[in-house]
């Protein structure tokens, strides 16, 4: 009945180096519904962003490899599709935004060039046309090979019939049609002066202006899900407040799902209808933003929450997680969480827990993987 | 108050020039500078810390560059117990840097990936000898002369011994001594920075500037590169140290939520001034200036009943070079008037906030506005409907 935008089942991924083998993500179940801000919260090396870039499949095949699980995108499966029938794939419903926008820009190209590559991807292919990634071999013809209902349905023609040479034409990238386009979206993003923006490289631009012309080339795809990993981290609080306020707008007008990736639990409870909690690869805890805050079901959110200083030096040392992440070639038996856990007892040595279960009654959108899931509650 | 400042700094200016191009050049046109520290006075106690927050590009870390000496001051005073230290150089500089130290923001930059742990942490211990022995030549040199000159039947007076230097097992000795003290293990001497955590390598970063017992501590953002639970540790770790040592800590960063548990007293900047300063208390709950109120506003916080509110202060920061005349606030400032844009504030006591510096012209009539206001309350949409709710 609920319908998803993306919808993970099961998902593994694994980074094999000489080191070993790393279970960067393990068991992952995650469905992000449409027109909802899914929040993923976790500390560093707990696997949330290998799970932000395998969904677009990003992550580099090898040394990362995705053992088991399913990623449901528009009724095909992303996992089973070969990487090199990718590019034909990205940009055309997954979008995504990145944590460093000075790295994500190319520095040799004005912004108006970046702009309009997407703007013109996206009309090109409206218009019928083949878009192509560069990396697309061994080339393939659809009139020819059959190829999965699922890529033909993406790179359909919208314009029956096949591109006119009228609407060719309007893909080039000085047409003044393309230009209007690429305006409109820097103004959606709230640039004032979008006319000289268009003209600068992205050195030119500060932090909050490189993110929001990030932001509008992520939406002139017109995503169905858009990816943003840490899209604030690397910018100023007052400046973070500006862009979590234009997408907080741009939630309301452009009407899409996000996946919003953060380490900051205060971003997540400004942004995330619903919340997922990572730790070592799993997702520990899951379940709609005020209640996974007010009430959490698993130690391990529990003790992140209270690790976030609020308090001044007279109220009292600071709560802390004791110990460190553990180390995910050789994660820790049973439950990962249980050496750090305040609450373990024998059997979370031994048995992992189950994936996510309902924590109220079987109904209850608020799933934890803690088998003592009841108790958290009453922890100091 | 009775007890004199440990650091004092008074007018203090950093300005960087920047080059001209050749056409600035023929036209004559002046050289221009990045105004990085514009007039900032301030001073710190003894075992005090000092919260110093403000964006990138306030202006923040050149002042703690500056305090500690890593910077020339262009104009201005800096004066260490009394004595100023802004010209100080050379030999006596080194000998002045064994009271300032440093922890700088990058723990993995700032550590020398090829040396060991001894090597890194005790770097400071040998260079301070060596500036010792320094001194100490200097002074036989000068009494040798003396003794030269001296007139005839007058004994020749004695040269203070010159003390073998510092070998490698007094240098580990030092090393082992220190680090149980920032939470590591003793037996790490020999290990490599890459062999630590981020928390593992700031706890290095915070030993190297310990060992050699300074008076102060600048602290350049030693936990924004770390996650909230390793944050904790350190946080409480620098606590405890100051309660044992009595060490004085400038702590420069951009999380307020570090300065409220670690500061005493709190010093906001913008655009190379200091706009508010007074007790973390004070400015914290009540703040002043529409800025510190601004900054306050936009902190995320963890709780999700404040969520969808819209931010109210647009507008970026401005350029540090040939900065705004009048208040620096004034463009983004949605209280400010025709004054503020001619007419740049100073710090000044405000009737009724007795601890509380502000430099705004219009702090009487803003002090009552709460910073929540600057934030705007968006209609929830559709928040209700939950997915797996029947």
């Amino acid at each position: 009945m609920m319908d998803f935008a993306v919808s993970i089942e099961g998902l593994s991924i694994d980074y094999v180096v000489g080191a070993g083998r790393f279970h960067a993500v393990s068991d992952v179940s995650l469905d992000v519904p449409t027109g909802r801000v899914v929040g993923i919260v976790g500390e560093t090396g707990c696997g949330k962003s290998t799970l932000a870039q395998a969904i677009p499949r990003l992550l580099p095949e090898p040394p990362a490899s995705i053992g088991s699980g399913r990623i449901i995108f528009r009724g095909m499966d992303l996992v089973k599709i070969p990487l090199w029938k990718m590019p034909a794939l990205r940009g055309t419903g997954i979008s995504m935004i990145f944590q460093e926008p000075l790295n994500s820009l190319n520095p040799a190209f004005r912004v108006y060039d970046q702009l309009v590559e997407a703007v013109r991807m996206r009309r090109r292919r409206e218009a019928g046309e083949r878009v192509a990634g560069p990396r697309e071999s061994p080339p393939f013809d659809y009139s020819r090979r059959p190829v999965p209902g699922a890529v033909e349905v993406l790179s359909r023609p919208v314009a029956p019939g096949g591109a006119t040479a009228a609407a060719m034409r309007k893909t080039s990238s000085r047409h003044p049609e393309l230009r209007e386009e690429v305006l409109d979206f820097l103004r959606l993003v709230r640039i004032s002066d979008p006319e000289t923006i268009l003209d600068l490289y992205p050195h030119e631009l500060s932090g909050g202006m490189r993110q929001r012309v990030m932001i509008a080339m992520a939406l002139s795809e017109k995503p169905a899900l858009l990816i943003a990993d840490e899209p604030t981290s690397a910018l100023d609080v007052t400046i973070q407040a500006q862009v979590l306020t234009l997408m907080k707008d741009l939630i309301e007008e452009v009407q899409t799902s996000i996946l919003f990736i953060s380490h900051d639990l205060g971003v997540i409870a400004e942004m995330a209808d619903e919340v997922g909690v990572m730790y070592a690869g799993r997702l520990v805890e899951f379940g709609p933003v005020t209640e996974l805050f007010d009430a959490p079901r698993h130690p391990y959110t529990k003790a992140l929450l209270r690790a976030s200083p609020t308090r001044y030096k007279s109220d009292g040392p600071l709560a802390s997680i004791a110990g460190s992440v553990p180390n995910l070639a050789h994660p820790p038996d049973g439950c990962r969480f249980h050496p750090r856990c305040p609450i373990p007892r024998p059997v979370c040595r031994v048995d992992p827990p189950p994936p996510l279960r309902p924590t109220d009654g079987p109904a209850s959108p608020h799933r934890s993987a803690c088998h003592f899931a009841q108790e958290v509650e009453s922890l100091p | 108050m009775s007890s004199p400042p440990l650091i004092e700094v008074v007018d203090l200016e950093k300005h960087f020039p920047l080059t001209r191009t050749a056409t600035e050049y023929l036209q004559g046109r002046p050289r221009r500078s990045i105004h990085a520290v514009d007039g900032v006075s301030l001073s710190m106690r003894a075992g005090e810390t000092l919260g110093l927050i403000g964006e990138s590009g306030s202006g923040k870390t050149t002042l703690g560059w500056l305090v500690a000496r890593l910077h020339e001051p262009t104009a201005g005073a800096l004066r260490f117990g009394g004595a100023e230290v802004g010209t100080l150089e050379g030999t006596e500089l080194r000998h002045w840097r064994r009271n300032v130290q440093v922890v700088f923001q990058d723990p993995v930059g700032s550590l020398d990936p090829r040396l060991k742990v001894w090597q890194i942490v005790g770097e400071p211990v040998r260079a301070q000898d060596q500036t010792d022995r320094q001194i100490l030549r200097r002074e036989r040199r000068h009494l040798r002369r003396e003794n030269a000159r001296r007139p005839k039947g007058e004994p020749a007076r004695l040269l203070p011994p010159m003390p073998p230097r510092l070998n490698r097992a007094a240098v580990r000795a030092r090393v082992r001594e220190i680090l149980p003290t920032v939470g590591l293990l003793e037996d790490c001497l020999d290990q490599y920075p890459h062999e630590f955590s981020g928390g593992g390598r700031q706890r290095l970063s915070l030993a190297r500037a310990l060992i050699v017992r300074p008076k102060m501590v600048v602290l350049d953002e030693p936990t924004s590169a770390l996650d909230v639970a390793v944050q904790g540790q350190i946080l409480n770790r620098l606590v405890e140290l100051q309660r044992e040592t009595g060490i004085a800590y400038l702590l420069i960063t951009h999380n307020v939520a570090a300065v409220r548990y670690v500061a005493d007293r709190v010093a906001v900047m913008y655009l190379g001034q200091i706009v508010e300063v007074g007790p973390v208390h004070d400015v914290l709950e009540r703040p002043i200036h529409p800025y510190t109120k601004a900054l306050l506003a936009a902190v995320p916080v963890a709780d999700a009943r404040r969520r969808r509110s819209r931010f109210r202060i647009g507008g970026d920061v401005p350029s540090l070079i040939d900065p705004p005349s009048g208040c620096r606030f004034a463009p983004r400032c949605p209280f400010a008037v025709d004054r503020c844009r001619d007419e740049n504030p100073s710090l000044r006591e405000i009737p009724g906030a007795p601890a509380q510096l502000v430099a705004c012209h219009r702090a009487e009539e803003v002090r009552a506005v709460a910073p929540a206001s600057l934030l705007e309350a968006v209609p929830q949409r559709g928040d209700a409907p939950a997915p797996a709710t029947s």
